[in-house]
């Protein structure tokens, strides 16, 4: 090269150099091509006549107009993504802002702080209304493990959510003690499983969890008795009066009251004449916890007939 | 950006799905493509597979084209620059193919016997650097304009033409060397 290409020259050289070969796409490649052709007809065949397909390709520049970035988000797939996230994230938003929740979707929430009632506090809520429904329907089994669960319920609770749930608690364990109690005292079909207010069979066995059990606790222990910040109070008095609890008859003597008169703890007559005072009070949330924590709480249908000595 | 009405009435073909351009435009592409994916990736296999990989993504996405204004080779050598870029990365992963196969060993200029003008270019233009290297072939090898070239390597069109401006003048010095050698 003895004299200087210009550009030109130079561009035209070099493209002679490095010139392709001819060649043409196999037969593999041009199935391939087909193959993807008649993957975007039926794409678009069934996409919505005014859907603008434009998929996510390569960008091959920066250079897309604001039309064009506009069209792109018509892209159907970026669309349903879009839908979905928005759908998503607005049901969850909606969840937490109305604290109506699935439970796992409760608990993953509330462990990552978001603004949702407790799962513990949730589980207590529904025993609580399951409770109530079973006090209506008579259901003696069921209502003394729902009694049973509620207490262990309510001693698992944080203070906070305890003082949320406690009125309500300690209103509808009284019922529920009124109501195991007069049922043991009315002599109908008694269940095998002693009355939770079997203050006797607590003595008689000398089972520290039952004696911790709610309904008698704050009238065999003097001491609870007295500390007993809702003995007498309003709630219990409300509790007592509920018509949806049969009126206990004291003056029928069934062995459950026999048993108590062995114990020496007037309890029905103390009950009684407190208006039912004595069962919110242990069944009050902090009552539970102090006897439930200190006393192992069983349920009272764990205690077998047997249990009873007296 | 200024087209033809042939490119215009070819864009709106593909963008109508119509499998002869389709067919008619890999025909006339293929060699062109073929060779800048071989030359870039050291393989003709892999040159196959990204090939018929930046058709396939380019039969799919061929609304952008359009958005893009980009002519039917320009766009489809914007794809397959991506399609070479991702493999070259996979390559390098691998470790077990060359990022870049130079045309010629560039240290053994010496032994080399420069027969004619073409060979002299070719060994210049293996010894230039990679950004140069595909400038020059996208104006080259594929007959893109500058403008085109620009809107593929998000470049300005001046930037472009000033950049080439350099990467000749490194290949004209390049030359000299060569050919100074070979003499």
């Amino acid at each position: 090269m003895k004299e200087m290409l210009d550009d030109d020259a130079l561009l035209a050289t070099l493209g002679a150099a490095l010139a392709p070969e001819p060649s043409s796409p196999t037969a593999g490649q041009m199935a391939a091509l087909h193959a993807a052709l008649d993957a975007r007809s039926g794409l678009i065949s069934a996409a919505a006549p005014d859907a603008v397909i434009v998929p996510l390709g390569p960008s091959a520049g920066a250079t897309g107009s604001r039309s064009a970035r506009i069209h792109r988000l018509r892209h159907p797939v970026a669309v349903l993504v879009g839908v979905a996230v928005l759908a998503t994230s607005g049901v969850a938003a909606a969840g937490v802002a109305m604290d109506t929740m699935p439970g796992p979707a409760r608990h993953v929430a509330y462990s990552i702080g978001l603004p949702v009632t407790s799962p513990a506090l949730e589980s207590a809520r529904a025993t609580l209304g399951a409770l109530e429904a079973t006090l209506q329907g008579h259901d003696r089994v069921a209502v003394l493990d729902l009694t049973a669960l509620l207490r262990t319920q309510l001693a698992a609770l944080s203070d906070s959510d305890r003082a949320q749930i406690e009125p309500a608690a300690g209103r509808l364990l009284a019922l529920a003690n009124a109501f195991l109690e007069g049922e043991a005292a009315s002599g109908i079909p008694q269940n095998p499983i002693p009355p939770v207010t079997g203050e006797g069979t607590h003595a008689d066995t000398g089972n520290a969890d039952n004696a911790g059990d709610a309904e008698t606790s704050g009238s065999s222990r003097p001491s609870r008795g007295t500390d007993s910040p809702a003995t007498g109070s309003p709630e219990s008095g409300e509790g007592s009066g509920d018509a949806s609890v049969p009126p206990m008859d004291h003056g029928s003597q069934t062995p459950q009251d026999d048993t108590t008169g062995d114990s020496g703890t007037p309890e029905g007559a103390t009950t009684d004449s407190q208006g039912g005072s004595g069962d919110p009070t242990s069944g009050s949330p902090a009552d539970s916890g102090s006897s439930d924590t200190t006393d192992s709480p069983l349920a009272p249908h764990e205690l077998g007939p047997g249990s009873h000595s007296g | 950006m200024e087209h033809s009405a042939d490119h215009d009435g070819e864009a709106a073909r593909l963008l109508a799905g119509d499998a002869t351009t389709w067919e008619a435009l890999y025909e006339r592409v293929h060699p062109a493509m073929l060779a800048y994916a071989d030359r870039r990736l050291g393989s003709t296999e892999d040159a196959r597979d990204a090939v018929s990989e930046a058709m396939t993504r380019a039969v799919s996405s061929v609304e952008r084209m359009a958005d893009l204004d980009l002519v039917p080779d320009a766009w489809l050598f914007g794809i397959l620059r991506h399609v070479v870029i991702d493999q070259q990365r996979r390559n390098y992963r691998r470790r077990d193919l060359p990022v870049h196969r130079p045309i010629e060993d560039p240290e053994a200029l010496e032994t080399l016997v420069i027969e004619g003008e073409q060979d002299a270019v070719r060994l210049a233009f293996s010894r230039l650097s990679d950004s140069d290297r595909e400038l020059l072939e996208l104006r080259v090898v594929a007959g893109l304009n500058s403008d085109d070239v620009a809107s593929l390597l998000g470049m300005k069109s001046g930037a472009v033409r000033m950049a080439q401006v350099r990467a000749l003048n490194r290949l004209r010095s390049l030359m000299v060397e060569i050919e100074g050698v070979g003499s």
